[in-house]
């Protein structure tokens, strides 16, 4: 058998060939150092990768944090203005609308408002009535006085010879016997 | 800017008081000693149901008040209500006033009349002082219109 190409060895040390092709590099790679040291190289290769030892690992990981840290500074430095916001469209348009309503209850209600002064200057306040009435005296000085509030007045000829004779009384002029 | 509130009549319903107009006939006499009518005075208003006709007696010592409601039930009769207030002194230069007040209610109907002694009656007919009667008579007010309608 001829030499295997190195893809094809790599391809046998992954377990990718058949198994005829398998059985076949494996009996040459036992008689042929080149092969052999091709496989081993293979082997060394990935031996080293399950081992995760990745030369400058930790450099490069130190490089992408400090990249990071950078760009988070500069982001925390700029205007509020120049951020990016992200806004979803239905959102957008609650609070248009939201924004549509308000200012036409702002714009109603002044107009609500200025149209009540209107009929509150044409309504004179009411004048004030003080009455100092202190004692039944006073109470009956007011009556004698103002006659306003009733329907019917009458003046008593006699009212001298007047005076509360018992309890009042409201009867059937049926049932009354004058005199009696 | 001035409402005119006669505009708005036409939008008013006021035939529910227009059915319950009444006519509250009054005649107050002043009585003597032998219960013979000494002096008597008439007086009429007209007001609906509910409303008080507010009369006031006034003369000498003293002044009455006397506040009649008449109320229509719906089967046509009344339940009249009088509400009487007295304010008077032992006599003309004493300045001590006496106060009494009372309310009396008696159902009647339209028509009859009901006598009010906002004084008390007097029983005693040696007493000395002279009684007052008011003859209390409330009638429905026919509206003119209805009775054409009627004949």
């Amino acid at each position: 058998m001829m030499c295997p190409d190195k893809e094809l060895i790599s391809a046998w040390h992954d377990g990718e060939t058949g198994r005829r092709w398998s059985e076949e590099i494996t009996m040459h790679i036992t008689d042929c150092e080149d092969c052999a040291a091709e496989a081993g190289r293979l082997d060394s290769l990935s031996i080293l990768l399950h081992e995760s030892k990745i030369p400058g690992e930790k450099e490069i990981r130190d490089r992408v944090y400090n990249a990071i840290e950078r760009r988070r500074a500069v982001g925390s430095s700029e205007a509020f203005w120049r951020r990016h916001i992200d806004i979803s469209m239905p959102v957008l348009l609650s609070a248009a609308a939201m924004l549509i309503v308000f200012f036409a209850a702002v714009l109603f209600a002044f107009q609500r408002l200025e149209a009540v002064p209107e009929v509150v200057e044409e309504i004179q306040p009411e004048p004030e009535i003080s009455l100092q009435v202190i004692s039944l005296e006073d109470a009956a000085a007011i009556l004698l006085s103002d006659d306003s509030g009733f329907d019917v007045l009458i003046t008593i000829p006699s009212g001298d010879a007047l005076s509360v004779t018992g309890e009042p009384q409201l009867i059937r002029e049926a049932d009354y016997r004058r005199g009696e | 800017m001035i409402v005119d509130l006669s505009a708005q009549s036409g939008s008013l319903d006021l035939s529910y008081i227009e059915n319950k107009k009444l006519s509250i006939n009054m005649t107050t006499r002043i009585l003597g000693d032998e219960n013979e009518t000494i002096w008597h005075m008439d007086s009429s208003k007209i007001t609906v149901s509910g409303e008080a006709v507010k009369v006031k007696l006034s003369g000498g010592n003293l002044i009455v008040i006397a506040n009649i409601t008449p109320y229509l039930n719906s089967d046509n009769t009344l339940f009249l209500v009088a509400k009487g207030e007295i304010f008077m002194t032992d006599s003309a230069d004493s300045e001590e006033v006496k106060y009494y007040t009372t309310l009396k209610s008696l159902p009647v109907t339209v028509g009859e009349k009901v006598i009010f002694f906002p004084l008390g009656m007097a029983y005693d007919s040696n007493s000395n002082f002279y009684s007052m009667e008011m003859e209390i008579q409330v009638q429905s007010v026919e509206d003119p219109d209805d009775s054409a309608k009627v004949e």
